[in-house]
C-alpha cells in the first residue's frame, strides 16, 4: 500500500460567483483557456443589471469628451459581440429632438450636430450608421406623433439593441460547452481564506437547501450590486465598494416607433423610448438604493418621472399599454457627493492580495457594451497566476447558435410553425432554432405563450439544455408571460411542462404557475393605466382559480 | 330630424352572459330588443366553465323553468363542474363520483395543458390510464374529429374494449370533445354507463368555443346586434348613442362587465364607463372625481391579493334599476345593470351572470312596456 502524500487538488482553478454578464463572460474566457471553472449564481442568470438593462451594447457616446478612449474600446467592443453572436443583436437608430427657437437653439442643435460627427469617427467599428441632421417635418415622417411644436431640428445616430439575459445565457452555455460548470439557485455562504490564501467556498443550493464545500484555487467575485456583500463573505468588508443606482424601465406591448427617441425628464436628465424586440422600452432612472437588491421596488413616482418626459416629445404614449416594468440596480463604481448621472461607469478588476487574501478578485462596475473585454483583462491578470499562458480568444469564437445564419421562412416551412415564431426563436437561438423545433416531448411545437410567442418545444429545450429550474427561469430566458397575457394563459400549461421533466407534483406546477403569475402583477401594479386594467382581470381570474385548486 | 340608428323597447349594452340573458328574458317577456357589442370580455376569458360562487341563484332560478336548463352548478376545489348550460354537456362533474372511484383518463400529447393524469392525481382518484388521442397538427384538430357523424360511437366502442375489466368508474380526457358539436361527452357516457368528462383549460379551447356558440344561439333571431361602443347620459334619458350614432329605447340594461369587461373603466379616475353611473365598493361611493391631479395610483386600486377594483360596481334594487349617489333613490329609471358590473360581482361567474341577466332583462322589459 502506497500513501498518498501529495495534497488533495482543488475541485476547481476558478470559481466565479455571479452569473451577470461580467461573470458569464469571465467563465467563458477562463474555459476557452482551459482552466477548470464553476460558476455559482445565487438566483439565475441575469438576475441582476444584466438582464434588465436598457438592453443595449451602445457605443458610449456620453464618454466621448472627457475618456474618448472608453467609446473607442465600447464600439470596438461592440463590434465584436456583432461578429460573434450576429443573431442576437439589432439595429436601433435614435433621434435626439431640440427644442426651443432663436440663436440659443441653433447652436444647440449645431452642438449636437458636432458631437454626433465626433462619434460618426467610432461607427465604423460597430458598423454603425452615419448620424444625420433633420428638419422638424423630416423627424416627423421618420416618427409619427412627434411633438414639433417649437423643434429647432433633431439630430440621429446609431446604436444595436441586444438582449442581455440571451447574451448572458448564451455565454454560460459556451463555458459549459468549453467544461465550465454552472450552477443557478446556489449561493454562497463563506469564501474561505486560510493563511492568506483563498482556497474555496461553501455554497448552498437554495432549491433543495443541500450545502457542500467546494474548493479552488481562486474566487472572483462578479456580483456586481452585490459585491460588497460577497467580499463580506471572504471578511473583508469595506474592500469592495459600489453605488447601486437603481434604474426602472417601462415595458409597453409592442414598438410604438420605429425608431428610439430621445427625451428630457422633468429634472433634466435624458431618458428615451426605444423600439426593442417585440416591444417598446422606456427608460431609465438613476436613483441611489438601499433597498434589497433581491428584491428592489418599483414605485408610481418612478412610472410617472418616465412617462411625464416622454409624453413630452411623444405624446401619444399616454394611451400605449405598459405590460410590466424592470427594475436593476448598475454596479456604478462608488464615489461620495456626486449626482448619480455623474458616476463612473467604467470597470476595474481589484487583486484582493493587498487586503491578505490571495487569489481572490473583485470585478467591479462594467457594462453590457463592453462585457467581454472587461473579462478578457480578468482572464489576462487570473490565468498567469495559474500557470496559463493561453491568448483570449472570446472575441473571434462565435457564441452558441452565431456560427451561421438561419432562414427564417425555411424553418418555419419545414417544421410548420408560424413565420413569426420561427423569427423569435432565431432572435433567442440563433442556429440552435432548429435543435429547438426538433427537441421531442409533450405538446410538440403547440403554442404555450402566443404574445411572445414561445412553443411547448422551446420550454423542454429551455429546461434540458439551458437548465432553468423554475417558472421564473424560464420567463426570464424566453419572455414567456411578460406580454398582455401576463401569464393568465400560459403560466400553468408551461409549469406543467416542465413539471413533467423535472418531477414536480401538480401542486407544485400550481405554485409555480401562482408564483409567475404574482411576479408579473407586481411587475405591472406601479404603471396599470387604462388600457392594461381590462387585461388585469384575466390575470386576477387566473390566480384566483390557481388558489382554488390549491 | 335624423332618424335613429335602432328604436326598440329594450337596449341591452354588452353581449357577455349577462347581456345574452338580458336579451333572451326581454324578448320572452315581449319587449323589442336590440344588442350592443364592444369585443369579448370576461365570459369569453372563461375557459368554457360555467362557475363561481354565485351560480347557486342561478341553478335555483334556471330549475324554475325560465329556460328548462335542468342547470346543474358545482364547484370542486375550484375546479368547475357543471353537466348543462343550454345542452353543453361539458366538464366531469367528479363529486358525483363515488369515492375511490376508478379514473380512466386519456391523454393528448398535444395538448399543452393539464394531463387529464396530473389533475386526477391532484384530485386524489386512481387513475387508469387509457392510452392517447392520435396525433394530429393541434388539438383543435382532435377536437373538430369528434363533429364529424359515427366518431363518437367508433370512440365509444374503442373506449368499451380499453375499460373492460378494470374498473373504471369514470374518464376524464383533456378539452377535446367536440368543437361545434355540444353534446359529446353525453352521448359518449350515455354509450359507456359511466360519466364522461373533459378537463377545464383556456380561453379558446374547444369547451370555451362550444360555450360561446351555445350563448350565442340563446340570442333570439329577432334581436339585432349592433357593433359600437355606446354612451349614455343619466340626465338624458334613455335614448344611447352608437358610435356616435342614435339608438332610441324605453329601458336600457348595462352588462358590460366590470374591469375585465371594461363597465369600469380605470384611467385618470376610476368611472362607470358608458354613463357615469355612480360607482360605489362596498358601501362606499367613489368620488365621480376620485383622481388627484397626476391621476389615480393604480397600486390603491390593483394591490393587494384581492384588489379592490375588482368589488366596485353599480348599486341596484332588488328589480335590478341602478340606484343613485345617496345609494336610495333611483335617478334613471330605466337604467338597469347585470353581471360584473354590479358591486362585488366582479369574478362572480357566468352562472350569476345570467342569473342577474335575465333579471333585469325581464324588469326591463315589463318597466318599457309600462308595467
Amino acid at each position: 500500500m502506497t500513501i498518498t502524500l501529495s495534497e488533495r487538488r482543488p475541485d476547481y482553478d476558478v470559481l466565479i460567483i455571479g452569473g451577470g454578464v461580467n461573470g458569464t463572460g469571465l467563465a467563458r474566457d477562463l474555459a476557452h483557456r482551459g482552466l477548470r471553472t464553476l460558476l455559482v449564481e445565487r438566483n439565475d442568470l441575469a438576475f441582476g443589471a444584466s438582464g434588465n438593462s436598457s438592453g443595449m451594447i451602445h457605443g458610449g457616446p456620453r464618454y466621448l469628451t472627457a475618456h474618448p478612449e472608453v467609446t473607442r474600446s465600447s464600439c470596438l467592443d461592440s463590434g465584436y459581440i456583432q461578429r460573434i453572436a450576429p443573431h442576437m443583436i439589432f439595429r436601433i437608430p435614435f433621434i435626439v429632438p431640440i427644442y426651443g427657437s432663436g440663436v440659443t437653439a441653433r447652436v444647440k442643435l449645431d452642438a449636437f450636430d458636432a458631437f454626433f460627427g465626433e462619434y460618426d469617427r467610432y461607427q465604423p467599428l460597430k458598423r454603425g450608421k452615419k448620424h444625420t441632421r433633420l428638419k422638424p417635418d423630416e423627424a416627423a415622417q421618420v416618427v409619427p406623433g412627434l411633438n414639433t411644436a417649437n423643434m429647432a431640428g433633431c439630430v440621429t445616430f446609431d446604436e444595436w439593441g441586444i438582449n442581455g439575459t440571451r447574451l448572458c445565457v448564451a455565454n454560460a452555455l459556451d463555458a459549459e460547452e468549453h467544461g465550465a460548470a454552472v450552477r443557478i439557485h446556489t449561493t454562497v455562504e463563506k469564501v474561505h481564506v486560510v493563511e492568506g490564501r483563498v482556497t474555496g467556498v461553501r455554497v448552498r443550493d437554495r432549491l433543495t437547501g443541500v450545502a457542500e464545500e467546494i474548493t479552488a484555487k481562486v474566487v472572483v467575485n462578479a456580483t456586481g450590486a452585490w459585491g460588497p456583500i460577497t467580499a463580506e463573505l471572504a471578511g473583508l468588508p469595506g474592500k469592495v465598494k459600489v453605488r447601486p443606482g437603481k434604474g426602472v424601465h417601462l415595458v409597453l406591448d409592442r414598438p410604438i416607433t420605429d425608431v428610439a427617441v430621445n427625451a428630457t425628464a422633468i429634472d433634466g436628465r435624458m431618458i428615451f423610448i426605444e423600439p426593442w424586440e417585440n416591444t417598446s422600452i422606456i427608460g431609465t432612472t438613476d436613483d441611489d438604493t438601499y433597498a434589497d437588491l433581491d428584491d428592489l421596488p418599483v414605485t408610481t413616482d418612478e412610472v410617472r418621472y418616465l412617462l411625464e418626459g416622454t409624453e413630452r416629445v411623444l405624446p401619444r404614449v399616454r394611451d400605449a399599454r405598459i405590460v410590466g416594468t424592470t427594475v436593476g440596480a448598475r454596479p456604478t463604481i462608488y464615489g461620495w457627493g456626486k449626482y448619480e448621472d455623474e458616476l463612473s461607469r467604467e470597470h476595474e478588476v481589484i487583486d484582493h492580495a493587498a487586503h491578505g487574501a490571495t487569489g481572490l478578485y473583485s470585478m467591479v462596475g462594467g457594462k453590457l457594451a463592453s462585457y467581454r473585454l472587461f473579462a478578457q483583462e480578468a482572464a489576462d491578470l487570473i490565468a498567469p497566476t495559474l500557470g496559463n499562458h493561453t491568448a483570449c480568444g472570446t472575441h473571434r469564437s462565435p457564441l452558441p447558435g452565431g456560427d451561421k445564419s438561419t432562414d427564417v421562412d425555411r424553418l418555419a416551412e419545414r417544421f410548420s410553425v408560424a413565420r413569426y415564431a420561427a423569427q423569435r426563436l432565431v432572435a433567442r437561438h440563433g442556429a440552435r432554432a432548429e435543435a429547438v423545433l426538433g427537441e421531442p416531448g409533450r405538446g410538440g411545437r403547440a403554442v404555450v405563450c402566443a404574445c411572445e410567442p414561445v412553443l411547448a418545444c422551446e420550454v423542454r429545450y429551455v429546461v434540458r439544455v439551458e437548465r432553468a429550474r423554475t417558472l421564473m427561469d424560464l420567463s426570464r430566458r424566453t419572455n414567456l408571460g411578460t406580454n398582455v397575457c401576463g401569464g393568465a394563459d400560459c403560466a400553468l400549461k408551461a409549469a406543467m411542462i416542465m413539471g413533467e421533466l423535472l418531477g414536480w407534483s401538480a401542486a407544485e406546477s400550481r405554485e409555480e404557475a401562482a408564483t409567475l403569475l404574482r411576479a408579473r402583477i407586481r411587475s405591472r401594479l406601479p404603471a396599470i393605466g387604462a388600457a392594461q386594467a381590462r387585461g388585469e382581470g384575466a390575470v386576477h381570474a387566473a390566480l384566483r382559480s390557481l388558489g382554488k385548486a390549491s | 330630424m335624423i332618424a335613429p340608428r335602432v328604436d326598440v323597447e329594450v337596449l341591452v349594452i354588452g353581449d357577455g352572459a349577462a347581456g345574452i340573458a338580458a336579451a333572451r328574458s326581454a324578448v320572452e317577456a315581449g319587449a323589442r330588443v336590440a344588442v350592443v357589442s364592444a369585443g369579448p370580455g370576461a365570459t369569453a376569458f372563461g375557459g368554457g366553465a360555467v362557475w363561481g360562487s354565485s351560480a347557486e341563484p342561478f341553478a335555483s332560478w334556471a330549475r324554475g323553468g325560465r329556460f328548462q336548463l335542468g342547470g346543474r352548478f358545482v364547484t370542486l376545489g375550484g375546479w368547475v363542474l357543471t353537466d348543462v348550460v343550454g345542452g353543453l354537456s361539458s366538464l366531469l362533474d367528479l363529486r358525483r363520483l363515488e369515492p375511490h372511484t376508478a379514473l380512466g383518463v386519456l391523454d393528448l400529447p398535444t395538448h399543452p395543458g393539464w394531463s387529464p393524469r396530473a389533475l386526477a392525481s391532484a384530485l386524489g382518484a386512481t387513475v387508469v390510464p387509457l392510452g392517447d388521442f392520435p396525433e394530429e397538427e393541434s388539438f383543435h384538430a382532435t377536437a373538430r374529429r369528434f363533429d364529424t357523424d359515427g366518431v363518437v360511437e367508433a370512440a365509444a366502442e374503442s373506449l368499451r374494449a380499453a375499460i373492460r375489466g378494470r374498473g373504471v368508474g369514470a374518464i376524464l380526457t383533456p378539452p377535446v370533445l367536440g368543437l361545434r358539436r355540444d353534446d359529446v361527452a353525453r352521448r359518449l357516457s350515455a354509450a359507456l354507463g359511466i360519466p364522461v368528462g373533459e378537463t377545464v383549460s383556456d380561453a379558446g379551447d374547444p369547451p370555451s368555443i362550444r360555450l360561446s356558440r351555445a350563448l350565442r344561439a340563446w340570442i333570439p333571431e329577432e334581436v339585432e346586434v349592433i357593433r359600437g361602443h355606446a354612451a349614455a347620459k343619466l340626465s338624458r334619458g334613455p335614448d344611447v348613442t352608437v358610435d356616435g350614432a342614435k339608438a332610441r329605447a324605453r329601458a336600457v340594461v348595462l352588462a358590460t362587465g366590470g374591469v375585465t369587461g371594461g363597465g369600469v373603466s380605470f384611467g385618470g379616475s376610476v368611472r362607470e364607463a358608458t354613463a357615469g353611473a355612480p360607482l360605489w365598493l362596498r358601501n362606499q361611493r367613489i368620488p365621480a372625481n376620485s383622481g388627484a391631479a397626476r391621476g389615480e395610483d393604480p397600486s390603491m386600486w390593483f394591490g393587494g391579493e384581492d384588489p379592490a377594483i375588482f368589488r366596485a360596481g353599480l348599486r341596484c334594487n332588488e328589480r335590478g334599476q341602478v340606484v343613485g349617489a345617496d345609494g336610495v333613490e333611483v335617478p334613471a329609471p330605466w337604467l338597469f345593470a347585470a353581471g360584473d358590473l354590479l358591486r362585488g360581482r366582479a369574478g362572480g361567474g357566468i352562472a350569476g351572470a345570467l342569473a342577474t341577466g335575465a333579471l333585469a332583462g325581464a324588469e326591463a322589459a315589463r318597466f318599457a312596456r309600462g308595467g
